[in-house]
């Protein structure tokens, strides 16, 4: 008998409750996986997912308390996933006739674009709204500051001190969904601030580390607006990496038109960086 | 085993949060800690020396953090080593996946620093220091 027997491993990550089955699980562990079960749908997730990697031999009372977890589930609007899916396991859901319940994570579906109609306006409202709010969680933690931007979030591009911008850091966003370019511009008396207050004002900031800040910065943006807006709305938004471009090159970024483009200056108490989103690219 | 005799390595093409994460190790008391800018490079260092821990980004150019824990979980010499995922990438799926490849924990960018040093204890199995 393997010596993890009955153990079963139960940890909530990021929203996601995780229960991790054992090699075994006999009947006698049963009523207690019914009562684990029954406080797990009690718990503020919106997903859980069951594990079954590790397990090769299961009754089918345990099967059966899984099907009643499930419908605990349902009744409270949660969803239940079953990956990591051995052919054991999965010859006993088909041979229970539990292929609904177990939902079982197939490659095809975590691959499967999300669709969604919407209008261009629409989106466009929710991907700024988000943006804000990503900004300001990421200089709120990141930097222990604040920030404050325009209602609107739209400034004209005569009023953005293109002059006084040392650094450009841009994020292409390409699918079938959306075609952006998402660019933080800032200087580097600013940036210097925002490393110092990170990594300690003892610290000798270097050009490399400026980009550095600013690239992760937009990072923190853009991949929590974009997180935030695929799972809430379906959205299907591309990630990106960040690439720098240095004051010689400016001249290669092609900006639209202000039909096309929303400045955000994004005003802190250590200085003001400039959001670009450029729907002309 | 005492918190200064773990090795960890930092992976993420972000020099800032290199450093960021480098800090906090060292405030835990971790004396061996080593960098890589992307799951390449990552995986080189491995090959040498196994770490006890991996702390890595999601999106990095040559090697994503999902590719990296899947040929971690794949090589029998260092299947082993819990992989600690630091990201924006906060999408559900992103974080089932990561689960299937049987990732320690999860912390999303922007992180607290006391959050990432609990949970760096934890996936060490060791106590966190008092100041």
């Amino acid at each position: 008998m393997s010596s993890d027997v009955n153990e079963i491993g139960s940890k909530t990550v990021q929203g996601v409750h995780y229960i991790k089955f054992p090699s075994q699980v006999t009947d006698d562990a049963v009523p207690k996986l019914i009562e684990d079960f029954r406080q797990w749908a009690k718990k503020e997730v919106q997903v859980h997912v069951l594990d079954f990697g590790r397990l090769n031999q299961a009754t089918e009372d345990f099967y059966r308390a899984i099907q009643g977890f499930e419908v605990l589930l349902r009744l409270r609007n949660m969803k239940m996933l079953s990956i990591n899916v051995p052919d054991a396991v999965n010859q006993a859901i088909e041979d229970l006739r539990l292929e609904s319940t177990f939902n079982r994570l197939q490659e095809e579906e975590r691959t499967a674009p999300k669709k969604k109609w919407i209008t261009q306006g629409a989106m466009k409202k929710m991907l700024f709204r988000h943006l804000v709010q990503a900004a300001h969680k990421s200089v709120e933690v990141t930097l222990h500051s604040t920030v404050s931007c325009d209602e609107n979030y739209l400034s004209k591009v005569e009023e953005i001190p293109y002059d006084k911008v040392d650094l450009i850091c841009v994020i292409s966003a390409n699918n079938e969904f959306l075609k952006a370019d998402f660019r933080l511009l800032s200087s580097f008396t600013v940036l210097d601030r925002f490393a110092k207050t990170m990594l300690g004002k003892d610290v000798d900031v270097d050009n490399e580390m400026r980009e550095s800040m600013a690239s992760e910065l937009l990072n923190m943006i853009y991949t929590q607006a974009k997180s935030a807006l695929n799972d809430a709305e379906d959205f299907n938004l591309p990630g990106g990496i960040p690439k720098v471009i240095k004051k010689p090159g400016f001249g290669q970024i092609k900006r639209s038109g202000s039909s096309s483009l929303t400045l955000m200056p994004m005003v802190t108490p250590l200085g003001t960086f400039v959001i670009e989103v450029d729907f002309g690219v | 085993m005492s918190i200064g005799s773990k090795t960890v390595l930092i992976v993420d093409d972000m020099r800032m949060t290199r450093l960021k994460l480098r800090k906090i190790c060292t405030e835990l008391g971790i004396k061996n800690i080593n960098e890589a800018v992307d799951g390449m490079q990552a995986l080189e260092m491995m090959r040498t020396a196994k770490p006890d821990l991996v702390l890595s980004d999601w999106n990095m150019p040559n090697l994503s953090g999902i590719e990296l824990i899947e040929k971690i979980r794949d090589n029998p010499a260092i299947s082993d080593v819990p992989v600690i995922f630091v990201t924006a990438e906060a999408e559900k799926h992103s974080i089932i996946k990561s689960l299937q490849f049987g990732v320690a924990d999860y912390i999303l960018k922007p992180f607290n620093d006391e959050n990432v040093k609990a949970k760096i204890c934890s996936a060490l199995n060791v106590a966190i220091p008092q100041n």
